[in-house]
């Protein structure tokens, strides 16, 4: 009865017309990123985040996670009608939903990844109530090697998912680790790598470093050439699925959710894994898998189920563990942190409301999402129309803006300009932003933790590997930091014994 | 092209290197008691390994950089025109203040980097100033500043 209870407290707070309007202008804003291809979630939750300190905590929470999950209904519009995936999740969508929208299906394509966004939306919130108290309790027996050894698995899982070289990505992470150190020494007091610029005494700004990573560098990489926008006009009749249709999209939808918010969980997995996987799964069990790229309702319904679910499953480690699992939670955790809140095991106990609030306003978000945004499809696409030099140009100014006003600083606008730069060179040169960010904010955690990891054996590296939890996760770490050199090894092996 | 990822990882090694420097004379403490640099020394000594790494692995193969077409002009100049716009709008913002420098930046970007009318460009400055204006400075309360215009 607790948690019922708790859940009435959570729907008490959220549907308080303050925190509903916030929901309703996160959602809103999260759906336009959605839609406009280059604004992922991360770079429009760190233009807003300077705007919450003057929004009490909940609020804030409310407002920042309509955002994260808002952006994955609006990808989906755009990857069914105009082929064009506006965030990274909704890629697969693509291969389906499109042909789809060919066939003269749109209407049902886009009723399916809304129904199935929300049917994987509620359900995953069952388990999100309870699982990160139960993990929040259990993570009561971390230790500091526990979150370090944790924090390195993250890293891994992170450095294993990344596109192209696995030692590129690694030295992604190095560099993020690095940056993490500038600023005051947290033990000490001592500055490191400061060099009189009173801007980095309290260190490289995420906000900054994120804008310019994901919405600077994007900018600079289409302006330098011609940028082509084209729009193919798609006729869209008739929202609700057949019969035939649900039929064949509730298994979809039920392994989605399960996929995505489980696979969610795991840090570094973000929620662009999960809808591979869920394609992959679905091709695989379909009786037509040839069919799968010609419009198959089965390749909309569990991915979109699956990336709503897995931005759902990222909250868990956030919540229960103080652990964010990529640029977003990243950033949800820093709103949490300016507001004085502790996230960790103790921010359930400790902030019922937040969290409570915030599980009830998941809720209420996903149900404003199917209502409102099927209605809206058509001014989404219309959004799309903007000529880019306007879009560029404002998003640019948004940019701005956000770095300036976290601490009104103009050589924050400068930092913002040469991780532009820095992106812009690591997408020419094929490196991973996503592993950098993560590091930067794992970074100083990880400090504090090895750092008294140490203090508490004394000076022995031992205590990593002699206390269970954190030898598993270091195991774990290292397995997957290793199975492509193992895999790839097997696979010359077999050449060889082919070629003989 | 594969000379563009040498002198990648090359910058990588003397990154790594740099650091490992600057955080030893940072001091590094002991494993009792570590100091300011230690762990900046350690992800920059691992660094150190995975560039060396990277630098035998690029002279080993040839990767594929991301080119633009050879029919497509690569604007380099545009990259110029952006960087050098947002500094110039960071550093003088505080004394010209946010109407009049946002209207100058968005002429700016809306002339130059992808050419339009002097009418577009100058309507679409003036629009989005004042609905920036407008969220910013009337419905958030940020305190961006006023400049010399006073308001």
């Amino acid at each position: 009865m607790g948690v019922f209870n708790d859940l009435f407290f959570g729907f008490h707070i959220a549907l308080q017309p303050m925190n509903l309007l916030y929901c309703f202008f996160g959602v809103l804003v999260g759906t336009l990123v959605g839609v406009l291809p280059g604004v992922g979630p991360a770079a429009a939750l760190s233009l807003l985040l300077p705007i919450t300190f003057y929004v009490p905590p909940v609020s804030t929470i409310i407002l920042l996670a309509g955002i994260a999950y808002g952006a994955m209904y609006g990808g989906s519009t755009t990857s069914i009608l105009v082929n064009i995936p506006g965030e990274a999740a909704s890629v697969v969508t693509c291969l389906d939903g499109y042909q789809m929208a060919r066939k003269g299906r749109a209407g049902p394509a886009l009723g399916i990844a809304a129904f199935g966004s929300f049917i994987a939306g509620t359900i995953t919130i069952f388990f999100l109530i309870f699982l990160a108290p139960t993990l929040a309790n259990f993570a009561l027996k971390f230790g500091p090697p526990e979150y370090f050894t944790l924090m390195v698995l993250g890293l891994s899982i992170m450095v294993y998912l990344a596109r192209g070289s696995i030692v590129n990505a690694l030295i992604m992470v190095c560099f993020g680790l690095i940056l993490g150190t500038v600023g005051l020494d947290p033990m000490t007091g001592s500055p490191r790598f400061v060099y009189k610029i009173i801007t980095l005494m309290d260190g490289v700004g995420l906000i900054q470093v994120v804008i310019g990573l994901f919405g600077v560098s994007e900018v600079l990489i289409n302006v330098e050439t011609i940028f082509k926008q084209e729009i193919f006009e798609t006729k869209v009749k008739g929202l609700l699925p057949t019969r035939e249709d649900w039929r064949r999209s509730l298994g979809p939808i039920g392994r989605g959710s399960l996929i995505g918010f489980f696979l969610g969980i795991i840090p570094g997995m973000s929620v662009v894994i999960p809808t591979f996987v869920s394609y992959a799964i679905e091709k695989r069990l379909s009786k037509y898998p040839e069919k799968f790229g010609t419009g198959m309702i089965e390749g909309v319904a569990g991915p979109e189920s699956a990336n709503n679910a897995a931005s759902t499953g990222t909250l868990v480690p956030m919540l229960s563990l103080g652990i964010p699992t990529g640029a977003a939670t990243a950033l949800l955790l820093g709103a949490l942190m300016i507001h004085g809140l502790r996230p960790g095991p103790l921010l359930i106990k400790e902030s019922p409301e937040v969290f409570w609030g915030l599980v009830a306003s998941l809720y209420v978000g996903n149900a404003m999402l199917l209502v409102l945004n099927l209605p809206l499809i058509g001014l989404w696409v219309k959004i799309l129309k903007i000529p880019y030099h306007f879009l560029f140009s404002i998003i640019l100014l948004l940019c701005i803006i956000g770095s300036y006003i976290t601490n009104n600083n103009p050589y924050d606008v400068i930092i913002m300009v040469v991780f532009g730069l820095v992106g812009y060179l690591m997408k020419k040169f094929n490196y991973e932003a996503a592993p950098l960010v993560l590091a930067l904010v794992l970074g100083p955690m990880m400090e504090r933790a090895f750092q008294r990891s140490l203090l508490l054996s004394e000076g022995g590296f031992e205590i990593f590997f002699t206390r269970p939890i954190s030898a598993s996760f270091l195991i774990l770490a290292l397995l997957i930091l290793l199975s492509p050199l193992l895999l790839r090894k097997r696979r010359l092996r077999e050449d060889l014994r082919a070629g003989d | 092209m594969g000379r563009i990822f040498l002198y990648c990882n090359l910058f990588w090694v003397l990154f790594s290197v740099i650091t490992c420097v600057e955080a030893y004379r940072l001091t590094l403490g002991t494993v009792h008691e570590p100091g300011p640099g230690f762990f900046p020394f350690g992800a920059g000594f691992i660094m150190l390994i995975l560039s060396l790494a990277a630098l035998l692995q690029s002279r080993a193969k040839k990767q594929k950089v991301e080119e633009t077409s050879r029919q497509e002009t690569f604007r380099w100049w545009n990259i110029l025109i952006i960087l050098t716009a947002i500094t110039a709008y960071a550093l003088s913002l505080e004394k010209i203040g946010f109407l009049i420098n946002t209207f100058l930046f968005m002429c700016l970007l809306l002339k130059v980097v992808e050419p339009q009318t002097w009418k577009t460009a100058i309507i679409g400055g003036l629009i989005t100033t004042l609905a920036a204006n407008l969220v910013f400075n009337v419905v958030f309360r940020t305190q961006i500043p006023k400049g010399i215009l006073g308001f």
